[in-house]
């Protein structure tokens, strides 16, 4: 170091950092869990999605259908809470390494009495949110992407009585007298199409699924 | 020169039984390690695993949980391995290996 550098006051001396200080953070532990719920609301869907399903549905509403909603929007920062204290728990990830996410301000890596990581803690309080989520018997990591975290998916058990008879997108009206009498009909899936609103491609193994691209 | 023949025939039985071992332990390899699945079959599979990783209920939803485990253990187990041994055999393939790229190393505990 040269005598200039040594002697150099800095430019930034005095003033205020320009950058903003972290907010402060909260320990990862059950409280989280309750947060970022998943929505039951058509209205909380991304467009073109949310007219098009809001469409299916009243046309299925029109012709006599029941329909129940389960699930639309997973919210992003629910993902990620789901995601890396399952991860921490199951693939035994280190808690400081979890990349922050904008808006959930939560201390993955808790500290012990003298300031230093505390990897007991911090253990403990992913293994509490696992099992608030009731995801101890969970065997694969959840999902940080999806239909349902973009607001392009919903979850929705359809029913009917007898003959369903239901306009398509351009208005003719199919009249649908085959079984089942559930979202698993094969004609509904084809008048949903034509609202955009595609049912999943994997066939059985998810029956209430429907979204913008049949995944 | 029957001390030669001796050395001989031991030299050989060695080198016999070394053969043998090597053989066992790459017949043993291969039996240890996962078959690679056809592609188009992983693909598939792997995409309804990732489908149902998104699927996980707000709790307490205990029928859609299970639905969702029943899925999970359907099409996830052992997805892991195989998209490593995937990435592996289609190394020198781009398009396979940008189809893969898609999934991510480890979802599996």
């Amino acid at each position: 170091m040269t005598a200039a550098q040594a002697t150099a006051t800095p430019a930034t001396a005095g003033m205020p950092p320009l950058t903003a200080p972290p907010l402060p953070r909260e320990p990862s532990g059950r409280a989280w869990v309750g947060r970022f719920p998943t929505s039951a609301s058509v209205a909380d869907c991304a467009e073109p999605f949310r007219a098009n399903l809001t469409a299916f549905i009243a046309a299925m509403g029109a012709a006599g259908a029941s329909v129940n909603v389960a699930a639309t929007l997973r919210p992003p920062q629910r993902a990620y809470l789901m995601h890396w204290c399952w991860s921490i728990v199951k693939q035994k990830t280190d808690p400081r390494s979890i990349p922050p996410l904008d808006g959930v301000a939560i201390a993955w890596a808790h500290l012990d009495g003298q300031g230093g990581y505390d990897p007991i803690a911090s253990l403990a309080a992913a293994q509490e949110m696992v099992e608030a989520y009731g995801m101890q018997a969970l065997k694969v990591a959840p999902a940080l992407q999806s239909n349902h975290i973009s607001g392009t998916a919903v979850d929705m058990a359809i029913s009917w009585p007898g003959t369903l008879s239901i306009a398509r997108r351009d208005g003719q009206v199919v009249h649908i007298d085959s079984q089942p009498r559930t979202g698993m009909n094969p004609d509904l899936k084809a008048v949903g199409a034509t609202y955009g609103v595609l049912k999943f491609v994997g066939g059985a193994s998810d029956m209430p699924h429907w979204s913008a691209d049949g995944h | 020169m029957a001390i030669d023949a001796i050395a001989v025939r031991r030299a050989s039985a060695a080198a016999l039984a070394t053969a043998t071992t090597a053989a066992a332990a790459a017949l043993l390899a291969a039996c240890a390690a996962p078959p690679v699945p056809d592609l188009a079959t992983f693909l598939e599979r792997r995409a309804t695993c990732d489908h149902f990783r998104g699927e996980v209920p707000d709790p307490p939803d205990p029928q859609r949980l299970r639905e969702v485990e029943q899925g999970v253990a359907a099409y996830c187990t052992g997805t892991d391995a195989q998209l490593a041994a995937l990435r592996q055999r289609y190394r020198d393939d781009p398009v396979v290996t940008k189809q893969l790229a898609q999934f991510e190393d480890r979802v599996e505990p």
